[in-house]
């Protein structure tokens, strides 16, 4: 039996158990993700990610790192990616990652993402007197390898750096009291397979043995508590199909995102499905239009009990454009991405933001 | 007065150097009350200050219908006195080792701003690498000045309108210092680690300090100083103390202090002293009751008969003891071996306090302080609850006859029509374990309440088209349903696990289409 078929072979049995787990995961109880960590790293990270509804793991254009560490090995240029994102009730966003192709079959990827709020500044204490200005800051840092097995399957794998600082206490006085955890976990593994010039897949396992291990500091600076919070894995199946539409570049991506167990591989309580679509239209050469819709959720409950659950059914649509500035820049490569959404609750839209390098 | 928290293991610490200035920094003006929990009162005259866990305030006329309430937003106050237009309030020293005494002037018809001056008392360690903390536990405003109690022993004392600043210690029959001729050597004897100045009371031309296990008596005119012997009481530490005067030559001492039982239990000893015979007896003891159970006792006089007024903080009542020694000759040489409970007939006024709670549809309110003055014919009375001020401007102490109180406290409105929401606290930890959402809606409406984590994923919901009425302001009533409307940082809003930490945000919406969202932060296992 030679490579390429063992990799065949290989590819087909990773893909089908996956589709088990996902399917299987949609006939058990569930709710919402709202009651599992890491919440600030399950929104899309990218403008052309976020424009697609969040369905970019089998074919990412950049922060590979980030969406699917195989494709790093597919670079053939150096990509310098720098965004910036904006949430209703003050969430805000920034993010860099620096890609490289490492000749003849390796691609390194890193990244720095920033998640918070700078200013909470509606906070009152138990009497109702206002608490002093405060924020909420997480950082999220990975560093992805990829290797190419064959020019159409490639492996990878991250791992992350993750910090946060929150405001866990207050003092009379009003002033916040902050806590702060940074750990170094949250390992993504991930391949990558080209079926044919059309169909591309990718499958990426997500936040093992990623947890916070919080130390709550009181007003006087004691230990008030501790937490172990440790983040639900996500296995995630990509899809990126290449066609056309009216005679023009035309893309369908899918993500199946399933969340099955914990990052200790604990099984977590309310196990479900997650589907993101995206489409890409090049209708000008230089100008791409994105549509999306993002996080539908499939559970039996959400249709058996829709009066009860139609709450954790929120999906998000979003648009979104490229334009490519090679032209107007003298050939340098740059492009730039924009992209908005709705935020799932309707408290207002979500936009990213980015600028992408290739040199 | 009310004490809070004490600080043990006190070593040797010596003070220094005084600057006055004007300083509004660590203080916010404002004209509102500082904060419904009141730790602490004093009165003189009409005038009341009062601290509270957020700052303090001062009026100068209780007894109006409308009480202009003066004060200012900062760091919480361990000792007080009310004086002529002026209050002291002494701070808990923080990181500078310095107490900072404010004097608070109340304003004058062309002022506006209360003034507030920040009096630095510098504290130095004697040898030791790492100074502790130095304060003032008490104060007390007499002949014109502040008179202040301090941890090191010594006594201070502020004269307002130049606030000259003197100090004295006990033994030492002179002004030991005033700050413009301070030594630093000359310290180096003090302090006597055993002689903290814990009380300061002030009557017959005489001020009267309580150091930690000897009474003083200190002239201020010619600055001596008369020690009164209790040698045969077992004090192990003197707590709290008042003075009422018979007459010219007749001071009435009452005292509180605790004396040890047993390794781990203590009575509070409350005993009185009769200058003119040198005698003591035992007023009453609240046995088993500790240094961290909040004690406090007002002294005073209502026509000719005497009273205390004691807060038992383990029984979260007052009592009132008229004290039946004056016709019955307190002279009467009564020995305090015998332990004879002579303390008078005793009212407990927690049955007035429910009833007052009753008609103002306060709940669970807990006794923190009294105070009392008199202004011609006028008893003034003032009880600090955690909860807002109860005061009467005509103090019934007889049973038989209730006092009819006033409710003061501060009122919050809230913007109508869900403009204006918050999450009470905003922080939900292991100290404050749940949130209420506050809310007023124009018009009745069917509300349902709703968390989401930082994704906008659902969490939890709270209230799912919960029938609410239209609300105002926190004494009118708002739409709020404190019972319902609360979210305690869990999955299921009751005995399920906590959330993972984070920011988290409530949506509040009403069936005619009307939404609010807002943050609340979980840190809390």
């Amino acid at each position: 039996m030679d490579g390429a078929l063992l990799a065949k072979l290989l590819w087909q049995k990773i893909s089908l158990t996956a589709c088990a787990g996902l399917i299987l995961c949609t006939l058990t109880a569930a709710q919402g993700l709202g009651r599992y960590g890491g919440a600030h790293l399950r929104e899309p990270v990218g403008a052309t990610a976020f424009a697609l509804g969040g369905a970019n793991t089998a074919s990412p254009d950049y922060l590979c790192s980030w969406w699917n560490p195989a494709a790093l090995a597919t670079l053939r240029r150096k990509v310098l990616t720098l965004g910036l994102g904006y949430r209703p009730l003050g969430r805000s966003e920034g993010y860099l990652s620096f890609e490289f192709p490492i000749p003849p079959r390796v691609g390194m990827g890193l990244s720095v993402l920033y998640r918070g709020i700078l200013k909470i500044d509606e906070l009152v204490d138990e009497q109702e007197y206002p608490l002093n200005d405060c924020s909420y800051s997480t950082y999220s840092f990975k560093i992805g390898l990829s290797y190419l097995i064959k020019r159409n399957i490639q492996i990878g794998a991250n791992i992350s750096i993750l910090h946060q600082s929150l405001p866990t206490d207050f003092t009379d006085e009003g002033n916040i009291k902050y806590s702060s955890i940074t750990e170094i976990g949250g390992i993504d593994i991930a391949g990558r397979y080209e079926l044919n010039k059309k169909l591309a897949y990718g499958l990426v396992l997500k936040n093992i043995l990623a947890s916070f291990d919080w130390e709550f500091k009181d007003q006087y600076g004691g230990l008030s508590a501790i937490m172990n919070d440790t983040l639900p894995a996500t296995l995630t199946l990509g899809q990126e199909y290449t066609g056309s539409l009216l005679e023009k570049p035309f893309i369908w991506t899918c993500d199946l995102a399933g969340y099955l167990f914990n990052g200790n591989f604990k099984p977590i309580a309310h196990k479900h499905l997650v589907i993101n679509n995206g489409f890409e239209w090049q209708r000008w050469e230089l100008l791409f239009i994105r549509a999306g819709i993002r996080d539908i959720i499939l559970n039996r409950d959400l249709f058996a009990h829709s009066d009860r659950f139609k709450d954790h059914f929120s999906l998000a649509v979003s648009l979104g454009f490229l334009v490519d500035l090679s032209k107007a820049l003298k050939g340098k490569d740059i492009k730039l991405n924009y992209a908005v959404s709705n935020d799932k609750v309707w408290a207002g839209l979500d936009q990213q933001l980015d600028f992408v390098l290739k040199f | 007065m009310t004490h809070g928290t004490r600080h043990h293991g006190f070593l040797p610490v010596l003070l220094f150097a005084g600057l006055l200035g004007v300083c509004e920094a660590q203080y916010t003006y404002t004209s509102e009350f500082t904060s419904n929990d009141i730790l602490e009162l004093d009165g003189y005259g009409r005038a009341l200050a009062m601290v509270t866990s957020k700052g303090f305030n001062y009026t100068n006329d209780i007894t109006r219908g409308k009480i202009e309430w003066k004060g200012f937003l900062g760091p919480q106050a361990i000792a007080l006195a009310c004086g002529i237009g002026t209050a002291l309030v002494c701070l808990q020293p923080k990181t500078d080792y310095s107490n900072d005494l404010f004097l608070f002037t109340y304003p004058s018809t062309s002022q506006t701003i209360p003034l507030a001056y920040k009096v630095n008392v510098f504290l130095d360690s004697l040898g030791s690498e790492t100074p502790l903390f130095f304060w003032s536990y008490d104060a007390v405003w007499y002949g014109g000045s502040y008179w202040a109690a301090c941890l090191d022993g010594g006594l201070i004392s502020l004269t307002p309108p130049q606030n000259a600043i003197a100090l004295f210690y006990p033994g030492r029959n002179k002004v030991s210092y005033t700050f413009d001729t301070y030594l630093p050597t000359e310290f180096s004897v003090f302090p006597d680690s055993t002689a903290r100045a814990m009380a300061v009371a002030a009557g017959n031309n005489r001020i009267w300090l309580a150091c930690e296990q000897a009474l003083w008596s200190f002239n201020p005119i010619d600055t001596t100083w008369t020690p009164i012997n209790d040698s045969l009481l077992g004090v192990d530490e003197y707590y709290d103390l008042a003075v009422r005067a018979l007459n010219d030559t007749t001071t009435i001492l009452y005292t509180v202090f605790f004396k040890e039982k047993s390794s781990q239990k203590t009575d509070t000893c409350f005993y009185t002293y009769n200058t003119h015979t040198a005698r003591w007896h035992r007023f009453i003891n609240l046995t088993g009751t500790t240094p961290q159970d909040r004690i406090s006792f007002q002294a005073m006089t209502l026509g000719e008969k005497e009273y205390v007024y004691i807060i038992d903080g383990k029984e979260n009542e007052i009592l009132l003891y008229r004290d039946t020694l004056p016709d019955t000759g307190l002279a009467m040489d009564i020995p305090y071996a015998e332990r004879v409970q002579t303390g008078g007939e005793k009212v407990t006024f927690s049955d007035r306090i429910i009833a007052v709670q009753a008609e103002f549809g306060i709940d669970n309110i807990t006794l923190a302080d009294v105070a009392y003055a008199v202004d011609g014919s006028d008893t003034l009375f003032q009880v600090a609850t955690d909860k807002g001020l109860l005061f009467s401007n005509n103090e019934h102490a007889a049973e038989e006859q209730n006092t009819p109180f006033s409710y003061e406290y501060r009122n919050v409105p809230l913007a109508a029509d869900l403009e204006k929401t918050y999450a009470i606290p905003g922080i939900i930890n292991n100290y404050h374990p749940e949130t209420v959402f506050a809310y007023n809606l124009k018009k009745p409406d069917e509300v349902t309440i709703d968390i989401f984590d930082y994704n906008m994923d659902h969490v939890v919901r709270i209230v799912d088209k919960a029938s609410r009425e239209a609300g105002k302001d926190r004494t009118s009533g708002r739409s709020t349903v404190p019972k319902y409307d609360r979210w305690n940082g869990t999955v299921d809003n009751g005995n399920g696990r906590p959330v993972p930490p984070g920011v988290y945000f409530y949506r509040i919406k009403t069936e005619n289409g009307r939404r609010s969202f807002g943050k609340v932060i979980v840190a809390k296992n």
